[in-house]
């Protein structure tokens, strides 16, 4: 009796205090995700200063890794706070309005998290490949993965800045984070490289100023003082949308489009890319292919959706991305034809794909944005993908020219597959993932012009015959003989397969949380 | 606290902004090195002048952009460059891609089409004569940047361009663009000052493996 009577409240005093873990853990659980945005800004900007002050290789490699991961985890969080909202309105502005959220920049932030994670675990095995041959000291690989983190924040800033001030700083500071990472490896190359970027994209930047500060200045006529702001979701208001002044709103857009197109890639401001691309170390190429032009693209969405509502009308804006997106794609597929090094074949071919994202927004149907929208994470994927099976074929064979790499499926057969699958892939060949955004950006275009359709199909085919000609030689034809069979960085793999399974998974079928997350974001770019 | 006439602080800032111009034509003009860091100190000095009588016209928290145009436009930055000069032991003349006098005839038709621009779109609303004089200079001190930028080969002379730019751009951002929000005027200023640090860092670096700073020798990327 007495035993039973003991029993029962040891038992009692068990649940009393599980029941107390459990709500003490649902809060802890609710204010991470409350405080998600906080969280992925200071997780990579964190992860960057302790990587700085440790630089001890090992170390660096686990904290840049980790660190990847948990910022990876709170763009999750921030991904289900977007989606479990009702309205695409979803996350009310922060700190004093300087940041927030939707679901355009949760879909931005998943973006940068997918791959900011798969570079960091490319890293180690490319990194310290080149670290034990020599070409770097101990000090260069400290300042890698300090700028390496440095650069995920200031991407994930313009992702949530809410401010078109801050948005900027954002964007500019993705620059001059890079900058050094483009000229990391010291030589003539890659400090023209470094250069040309820094000069090109600080004035395009500056074009980017001139153009927020006009907004600013289209809003100092209205009434109210505390509508005067440069704060996103106060000027896209339908009251104060509609009385900003549509003349000077056309100019700053016209500057905005130069600015951020240029880092955006855009035709004919995109002639730093194919430098800063080929030359930078092959995880941050990935980086600057696959997520940085997507950033800048989000920040001409920004403006684009604000001129929709405003007196000026969606067409203005439209038809201006519509005329750059065409020109890029064409001026990237010539110079893809023609090119000999294939790190620049690939940094064409990203050229190639913000255009086509471009035209899809400028066609501005439902459906174009979308498939423009999906675009941007298949590309971003598929171009890291092929990036990466580049850089292992570059750790190989020591050349970025095609004319001296052959037979790659001889030497290293596994980077060779995946090289011609990733051709496939980024060329936007059936059954992977950039078939369907391409298709679906063809019908769109079908629907408004036949001539259009017909004008980018007829480019999409010659980057297909292009690429596959190029690629042909290196992964098949007689291997050299000087060169031993054997991978030189074979922890690639791992990223290589889960960015492979993605392609093909995206290729098949959509998520339905992805394909909600999309549909809000198109409706957050055109309501 | 004196008082000082709206008119007169107006003309104040337009004749400021004009000087602005000038010393942005001046660049072109003259092709030795440490003078056009110098104009550049002085357009700077212009433009805390735009920023104080912007201040004294009753927006506050411009004095605190003043003082920053001043300490880092006026004096670190062309400080920086002069020791930079120093440094790398830089001959003085910049070689032109085109000659003086018609890269000033061609400065003097960006301007003309950056008033045809402002006369086109400032014609309603905003239809303030000081708004528009202060637009069309900010547009052609930026226009007159990039020119410089172009046409220069000095590396050093670009990043000068760059900054002119920067100083149109911040002229309109002062004057006409009243109160921006602070914070994001000293997170512009951040970005522009670590922007001219890694510019100089990397001209160093291109100093030391290209044995010069002429841009013309940075020609191994093409197609």
């Amino acid at each position: 009796m007495n035993i039973q009577q003991r029993w029962n409240e040891v038992l009692q005093r068990i649940e009393s205090w599980a029941h107390l873990l459990q709500s003490w853990l649902s809060s802890l659980f609710f204010f991470l995700q409350e405080n998600a945005p906080y969280f992925l800004l200071a997780i990579p900007l964190c992860t960057a200063i302790v990587c700085a002050v440790i630089g001890r290789k090992r170390l660096m490699e686990q904290i840049s890794v980790w660190g990847s991961a948990l910022t990876a985890l709170f763009g999750y969080f921030l991904l289900q706070n977007v989606l479990t909202t009702p309205s695409y309105v979803t996350i009310q502005a922060r700190l004093g309005g300087l940041l927030y959220a939707d679901s355009l920049s949760a879909y931005l932030v998943l973006i940068i998290c997918v791959l900011g994670l798969l570079a960091a675990f490319y890293s180690v095995g490319y990194l310290g490949h080149e670290y034990e041959q020599g070409v770097f000291g101990g000090g260069r690989l400290r300042e890698y993965y300090f700028l390496f983190n440095l650069f995920i924040f200031t991407m994930l800033l313009a992702a949530l800045a809410n401010n078109l001030g801050v948005l900027w700083v954002a964007i500019e500071a993705t620059t001059l984070a890079s900058a050094f990472l483009v000229g990391f490896y010291n030589k003539e190359e890659s400090l023209e490289a470094a250069w040309k970027y820094l000069i090109i994209g600080s004035v395009g930047i500056t074009f980017a100023l001139f153009g927020t500060v006009l907004v600013y200045f289209s809003t100092l006529d209205l009434a109210h003082v505390e509508s005067r702001s440069l704060n996103w979701n106060i000027l896209i208001q339908p009251g104060i949308a509609a009385s900003l002044d549509a003349h000077i709103l056309k100019l700053a857009f016209i500057f905005i489009l130069i600015g951020y197109g240029t880092k955006a890639g855009l035709a004919p401001m995109h002639t730093w890319l194919p430098d800063a691309h080929s030359q930078a170390p092959t995880p941050i190429s990935a980086l600057l292919s696959g997520v940085l032009i997507n950033a800048a693209m989000y920040g001409i969405l920004r403006f684009h959706r604000l001129l929709s509502v405003s007196p000026v009308g969606p067409e203005f804006s439209s038809n201006l991305l519509l005329m750059f997106g065409l020109l890029s794609v064409a001026i990237a597929v010539l110079f893809i034809v023609v090119q000999q090094d294939y790190k620049r074949l690939l940094a064409y071919s990203s050229i190639k794909h913000m255009g086509l994202i471009a035209t899809g927004i400028g066609l501005g149907t439902p459906l174009a944005l979308y498939a423009a929208l999906l675009h941007m994470l298949n590309h971003a994927l598929a171009k890291a993908f092929i990036f990466m099976g580049a850089g292992n074929l570059l750790l190989k064979f020591k050349t970025k020219e095609m004319a001296r790499v052959s037979g790659a499926m001889k030497v290293i057969p596994a980077t060779g597959a995946f090289l011609l699958l990733g051709v496939l892939a980024i060329t936007g060949v059936p059954p992977f993932n950039l078939f369907v955004s391409e298709f679906l950006i063809l019908t769109a275009s079908l629907e408004k012009e036949w001539w259009l359709a017909a004008l980018i199909l007829l480019l999409l085919a010659i980057a297909f015959a292009g690429f596959l000609y190029h690629i042909g030689q290196m992964v098949f034809g007689p291997s050299k003989e000087e060169l031993t069979f054997g991978e030189a960085n074979s922890s690639a793999f791992f990223p290589l397969i889960v960015l492979f399974l993605l392609i093909l998974m995206l290729g098949f079928y959509i998520p339905s949380p992805l394909h909600q997350l999309i549909e809000q974001a198109a409706k957050v770019v055109k309501p | 606290m004196f008082s000082i006439s709206p008119q007169l602080l107006d003309q104040a800032i337009e004749m400021s902004a004009a000087f602005m111009l000038v010393s942005s034509f001046l660049v072109l003009a003259i092709k030795r090195l440490h003078v056009h860091v110098r104009l550049y100190a002085i357009q700077s000095l212009f433009l805390t002048a735009v920023a104080v009588c912007v201040g004294l016209s009753g927006e506050k928290h411009i004095f605190w952009v003043a003082a920053l145009t001043f300490l880092f436009k006026v004096i670190i930055i062309p400080a920086l460059f002069a020791r930079l000069i120093r440094r790398l032991n830089i001959q003085q003349e910049t070689q032109l891609t085109l000659n003086v006098p018609a890269s000033l005839l061609i400065a003097a038709g960006l301007v003309f089409g950056a008033d045809y621009l402002t006369r086109t779109i400032l014609t309603t609303g905003n239809g303030v004569e000081l708004s528009r004089n202060i637009l069309t200079i900010s547009i052609a001190v930026l226009l007159l940047g990039l020119f410089t930028m172009v046409t220069r080969k000095k590396a050093l002379t670009q990043v000068i361009g760059f900054l002119t730019m920067e100083n149109g751009l911040f002229l309109t951002g002062i004057a006409i663009a009243k109160g921006m929000p602070l914070l994001v005027e000293l997170g512009v200023f951040f970005d522009v000052l670590v922007a001219v640090f890694i510019m100089g860092v990397l001209l160093h670096r291109i100093n030391e493996t290209f044995d010069t700073i002429n841009v013309e020798k940075l020609t191994k990327l093409k197609g």
